[in-house]
């Protein structure tokens, strides 16, 4: 919604976006699109049923864009309203459909090969048994990660080794699955946080076994430790950390060089915080606030435990890919995750000219990442690359080890 | 108390050597039973059987939600995540 993009349905989402009192929140639309409310917070369960009601009220006299009407904006309904605004009159016809130049922005499109893995997290009991609940992310976790058939070449290439002993797997591979095996919110990923905050990789260390007794199969075991922000005390603003310790066994099978099946349990144990934080148990009983008044930013956190992490990866479905290069914001970013392994190898063995090239570049280039600018970012990860590969002295070129 | 393979059981005698040979061919025996069947099933039993807001049939197009919404002259409900990048599953 906040991204500049052409398209009818970006122009849509902009209008609507122009209208909310902050980048998230829940809106109500008319049949034309136009924004009858926007809620941030309700001030209890029951308060939801009452705006349900209430948006149903104001649809009955403003169906459409038939007359102008003003939009109706609540911090928190009911009792904190902002200023209402005019309603925007982008109008959308009856025949509106994405077309081959206009791709819907909700819908992923993966470059052909991509394997698409899903992840699925439970806290645990003491006894190894999963905790009930389903509803909070740090109790049950769903997420998703994709393995580019450029990282799938890569570990091919590891395997190529294997015979029949164990070799290990590129860490630029095995972090792939490492950063999305956490629970809570996406803010505190624990490997290439999207907050920007530091990250530690104590370990990430993962071999392949090629199974004898499975044609194609190889057995994947690893263990990691990784960290980003306080765990204890709380980093930054929001006092937030997490740091998930994890045993892992799997399989991935490899056919044509490519990643057609992957099958990854990790258990182990997580701390995590974030907000004010308080002792898990406090957050129980009559003194808790209800969590529909504070969506936005969520509730403080604070737990240490057990936990089990499964990942199942797939081959993305023909339905889903496109060989068009920049179809979407996906083709961005796993681009430049493709190219950072390059950038790290120049880093690590590039001497100090790579490091003198690159210092004053990092910067610029980091908050590009962080602001999600994949494609901008991408374009100059390529420049900075060019310019470390270009060599000073004919006789020594650069190259990577 | 100090403890060696000679002072266990021949069955636990057994163990200990299948964990010594696991260690020695870099597979835990721990995951010797495993199958990508059984860590498939294993996977699956983290997942909640069924998620109330899952029954509901969410539409990801606005322009298709918009439509819906004109044919069967019901508002929309729309929600909005802060997270640029529209691919990422968590919020």
């Amino acid at each position: 919604m906040h991204r500049p993009a052409s398209g009818i349905e970006n122009q849509l989402l902009q209008r609507i976006g122009e209208s909310g009192p902050a980048p998230q929140g829940i809106a109500v639309l008319n049949t034309d699109g136009q924004v009858l409310d926007w809620v941030l917070t309700f001030r209890d369960d029951p308060a939801v049923i009452e705006f349900l009601d209430h948006t149903l009220k104001r649809f009955g006299e403003n169906p459409d864009s038939s007359k102008p009407f003003a939009t109706e904006r609540y911090q928190q309904f009911p009792g904190q309203p902002s200023d209402p605004v005019p309603a925007h009159n982008f109008k959308v016809s009856d025949n509106a459909r994405h077309g081959s130049d206009d791709h819907c922005p909700a819908s992923d499109v993966y470059l052909p090969g991509t394997m698409i893995a899903r992840v699925s997290g439970r806290r645990l009991n003491a006894d190894g048994s999963v905790l009930s609940g389903e509803i909070n992310q740090e109790d049950y976790s769903q997420d998703k990660f994709l393995i580019e058939p450029a990282l799938q070449e890569a570990f091919a290439t590891a395997l190529d080794q294997a015979g029949s002993g164990t070799v290990p797997i590129p860490v630029e591979i095995a972090e792939r699955w490492t950063a999305y095996a956490y629970m809570g919110m996406l803010d505190v990923r624990p490997l290439d946080n999207p907050m920007g905050l530091k990250t530690e990789r104590k370990m990430v260390e993962f071999t392949a076994l090629a199974d004898s007794e499975r044609p194609a199969w190889f057995r994947l075991q690893g263990r990691t430790d990784v960290v980003v922000g306080d765990p204890v005390k709380g980093e930054g603003r929001m006092k937030m950390g997490n740091s998930v310790q994890l045993e892992w066994r799997g399989y991935a099978k490899l056919e044509d060089r490519r990643l057609t099946s992957l099958v990854l349990v990790a258990e182990g144990e997580e701390s995590l915080r974030w907000g004010a934080g308080r002792p898990e148990g406090m957050n129980l009983g009559a003194a808790r606030p209800p969590e529909v008044s504070s969506l936005l930013g969520g509730r403080p956190i604070q737990w240490s435990g057990p936990v089990r992490f499964g990942i199942i990866g797939e081959p993305a479905g023909e339905e889903q890919t496109s060989t068009t290069a920049g179809s979407g914001v996906v083709d961005h970013h796993s681009e430049l995750q493709t190219k950072m392994p390059r950038l790290r190898q120049y880093l690590q063995n590039g001497g100090e000219r790579t490091r003198q090239i690159v210092a004053p570049l990092m910067p610029e280039f980091q908050e590009m990442v962080r602001a999600k600018k994949f494609e901008e970012a991408s374009k100059r990860l390529d420049e900075i690359l060019k310019l470390i590969e270009a060599p000073t002295d004919p006789a020594a070129p650069i190259t990577p080890k | 108390m100090k403890l060696s393979i000679s002072s266990l059981s021949r069955s636990r005698r057994f163990a200990a050597s299948l964990v010594l040979v696991g260690i020695a061919s870099g597979i835990a025996p721990l995951f010797a039973a495993d199958s990508p069947e059984s860590l498939r099933e294993e996977i699956t039993a983290l997942q909640p059987p069924a998620l109330v807001w899952r029954e509901i049939d969410w539409n990801y197009c606005l322009l298709d939600g918009i439509a819906k919404s004109r044919e069967e002259k019901k508002p929309i409900l729309l929600w909005a995540f802060i997270n640029s990048d529209p691919a990422e599953e968590r919020c």
